[in-house]
Parts: structure tokens; C-alpha cells; sequence
């Protein structure tokens, strides 16, 4: 639950919270969007983090 | 006289998968899976995360990144024993930059929640400004179609044995470079950049998505799922998994398909109904609907009544981005001032997507 009341005072348009390389982006990219529903089963947790611990593969 | 092979091609058109994708498919994929190898057998270290899985509980799991250069994937495409000049020239993909990132799981969370291993989230991203063909010496005519990036969730056996990525990965990896042929064709019978009106759609579909309003999120990956041109995608996509079974009659493959994730999407746009979104966002049955569902509401009160415009905003965006983005007739004002209106339009048209997506799938009886 995240930018709810920031998000209020744009409202009126729903593109104004959108920078402009994020829509370029959106509209320079096809994709298979299968994080539906997967990232509500894998819900990653401290991913900022991750990268502190690491493990050699083999 | 017509030869086999070309009688095999005319089908494989017919059926919407051409025959010209197969090479590039083929090499990708193999370029996936050797980097992927090559990154084990050096002993790299990878990343630690942590995750709390449905029906399981707190697990870890490890993550690797691969990064592949436009140039370096072009070595590995030319040098692979895959390569064949002659196909090669029908499609010429030319130095794609590879991004690969990969979370390794136990298989059991996995396992529990019947999810696919493994699964590939994959992008296929285009620079509209570098977009095209152009002349290179010693190769002749080459086409600049963009960059990919999978990213793939997959279990301990898959990292175990590389191979169980397939056919999974080769669908993906179909799907995506199916897109890249579908620009390609386009920019060379008619000179345009993009997927035409439904690009303005996708586009639609990705900005309009906002963390609280997950009524609103679903119908916007259904709009995502009705265009034609992902349709397409879905088509070599299905071939790739389906060639991997055992068909004998078309009641298994029937049954086969059903098991696909392309018959998960025909069945989430014929299931898809105006009147249970709008319950749906009427249901206040925890503190969160509480305190989402009243802003989700006046979110898509807003992205409703401003639909035509918001798809100006972004057809005006992908004019100045180099896009190709032809004037389009927006939906009524009757249908904009009226939720319930808007939404039944849509499941109108997404139900006869669903039917349109499965006779396309159908047809895959041809190929197997």
C-alpha cells in the first residue's frame, strides 16, 4: 500500500504520477507479464538487501 | 511444382507460425542455457533473498544476473553451429543486448503452488530512434530490433539440470522474438514503427496499473491479454510446449492444451465479467478494502472518464518517441460516463477474444 495520498493530488490524471521514461518505456517494451499471479505466491522480501549475502553456486 | 518443404512453410504461415523465427529461436535459446551453464561451472557467487511463499511459509532463494553485450551476442549468433546465412537473411537480427536474471528455488514452494518450472518473464524492449534496417558491410542488409531480458524463476532441479528449461524457455524465447519479426515485417511492407492502434492499448494497460487498485490491475492485464497482436505471440509460443507432447488424435491435443498457459489466458478473457469487478470494488470486507477500494474507485472513475484523452496523451508520447501512432476512434461518451457501461463493453469484446484466441490455438492441430 504505497503512494495512496500522494497519488491523490493528481488524480484528475492518472497519467500525471507517471515520469516520462517510464512511459516511453511502456511503450518500448512487449512483455509476458507471468508475475500474474506469481508475485503474489513468491512475495520477495528485503530484495534492496539481497545483494549483502551472497553463496558460491556450487 | 510445390516441394514438401514449401508446402510445410504455406501451413506454418497459414497457422501463424513462420518459419523464419525458428533459426533465431533456436540460437537464443541455446545462447540462455550455455550462459547459464557457463555461469555455474565458473563457481560465481550468487545473490540471497529471502520470500514468504503461499501454503509454505519463509523460504530462501538464490539469484544470478547475466549480462550479455549487443556485440557479444552477435558473436555467439554467427559462430553458433545453428546459424544458416540463408534464413538468417529472411529475418536478420542483429546485435541484441541480453539481460538474463534468474531466482533459483527449493522445488517444493514451487511444487505447492503449481507453478511452472520454470516460469520465464521475459521483455522484448525496441529503441524506436535506432529501430530498422540498415546496410552492414560483409553481411548486407541487418535489422536493428532491440534488446531481450527473461527473467526466470525456476527450481533446484531446473538449475541442476539445465535442460529441464526447456521447452518453457523456448516458449518464451518464441514469444519474444515473434514480436521482433512482427515490427520487422511491419517495418518493411509499410515503413511504421510498432504494433499500430493495440500498441497505444499496451501501452494503456502498463500505465494505468497502481498498487492499490487490484480490481482495476486484473481488467488491465485482461485488456493486455485481448490484443491481437500478443494473440500472435501466444501462437509459436503454444507450438514450442505442445511439439514436446505426446499427441496421437486431437483429444489429446485438446487435452493438451489445456494444460498451457495460453488456455489460462482464453479462459481469464471468457470469464471476465462487468459485474463482478464492479462487485468486486463495492466489497468491503477487511481494514485494507477499507481503506484501498475508496481511492481504487476514484482512480478508475478518473482513468474511465478520462480514457480518450489518457490514449491521446500516449498516442502525442509515441509520436515524439518515433513512433508510428495513427489517429483512432475513441469509445462513446455514453460508455465513458458510466462504469458498469465501460466494463460491459469490454467483456464483450474480451469474450470474443477468448473464442478468437482458442480457434487460433486449435489450428496448432496442423502443425503436430
Amino acid at each position: 500500500m504505497v503512494n495512496i495520498y500522494s497519488y491523490i493530488s493528481g488524480m484528475k490524471n492518472p497519467l500525471k504520477d507517471i515520469s516520462k521514461q517510464k512511459l516511453t518505456e511502456l511503450l518500448t517494451k512487449t512483455d509476458i507479464p507471468q508475475s500474474w499471479p506469481l508475485d503474489k505466491i513468491l512475495n520477495k522480501k528485503n530484495s534492496d538487501n539481497s545483494q549483502q549475502n551472497k553463496t558460491n553456486n556450487k | 511444382m510445390i516441394t514438401r518443404s514449401r508446402i510445410k512453410q504455406i501451413i506454418n504461415e497459414a497457422v501463424g507460425v513462420p518459419d523464419d523465427i525458428d533459426m533465431m529461436v533456436e540460437i537464443f535459446t541455446s545462447m540462455v542455457k550455455d550462459s547459464m551453464q557457463k555461469f555455474k561451472d565458473s563457481g560465481q557467487d550468487l545473490d540471497i533473498g529471502e520470500a514468504e511463499v503461499t501454503n509454505y511459509g519463509d523460504t530462501e532463494f538464490k539469484r544470478g544476473e547475466i549480462k550479455i553485450s549487443k556485440e557479444k551476442s552477435w558473436q555467439y549468433v554467427k559462430n553458433s553451429p545453428l546459424f544458416n546465412k540463408e534464413k538468417w537473411e529472411k529475418f536478420p537480427m542483429y546485435k541484441n543486448k541480453v539481460n538474463i536474471t534468474f531466482d533459483i528455488y527449493p522445488d517444493e514452494p514451487l511444487d505447492i503452488n503449481n507453478i511452472n518450472k520454470p516460469t520465464v518473464n521475459a521483455v522484448h524492449e525496441f529503441e524506436p530512434t535506432q529501430f530498422g534496417l540498415k546496410d552492414v558491410k560483409g553481411l548486407g542488409l541487418t535489422y536493428s530490433s532491440g534488446n531481450f531480458e527473461f527473467n526466470i524463476t525456476m527450481g533446484e532441479s531446473n538449475w541442476e539440470n539445465l535442460d529441464t528449461m526447456s521447452p518453457n524457455l523456448d516458449a518464451t524465447i518464441a514469444h519474444e522474438v515473434f514480436h521482433s519479426y512482427q515490427l520487422y515485417i511491419k517495418y518493411k511492407k509499410s515503413g511504421k514503427v510498432g504494433f499500430g492502434k493495440e500498441h497505444m492499448m499496451n501501452t494503456i494497460a502498463g500505465a494505468l496499473k497502481k498498487d492499490f487498485s487490484k480490481e482495476f490491475n486484473y481488467f488491465l492485464h485482461i485488456l493486455y491479454l485481448s490484443l491481437r497482436f500478443e494473440h500472435q505471440a501466444r501462437i509459436p509460443q503454444a507450438l514450442k510446449v505442445l511439439k514436446t507432447k505426446k499427441i496421437e488424435n486431437y483429444n489429446d491435443f485438446i487435452e493438451e492444451i489445456k494444460k498451457t498457459d495460453m488456455y489460462r489466458d482464453v479462459k481469464m478473457l471468457k470469464s471476465f465479467s462487468a459485474n463482478k469487478i464492479i462487485n468486486d470494488l463495492n466489497k468491503i470486507e477487511s481494514f485494507d478494502d477499507l481503506l484501498r477500494k475508496g481511492i481504487s474507485k476514484q482512480h478508475i472513475q478518473f482513468a474511465i472518464g478520462g480514457w480518450n484523452e489518457i490514449l491521446k496523451s500516449i498516442r502525442e508520447r509515441a509520436r515524439q518517441n518515433g513512433l508510428t501512432a495513427d489517429p483512432f476512434r475513441g469509445l462513446s461518451e455514453k460508455l465513458l460516463s458510466n462504469p458498469k457501461l465501460f466494463f460491459k463493453h469490454w467483456e464483450k469484446v474480451f469474450n470474443r477474444r477468448g473464442d478468437e484466441l482458442f480457434r487460433k490455438l486449435t489450428r496448432l492441430y496442423a502443425l503436430l
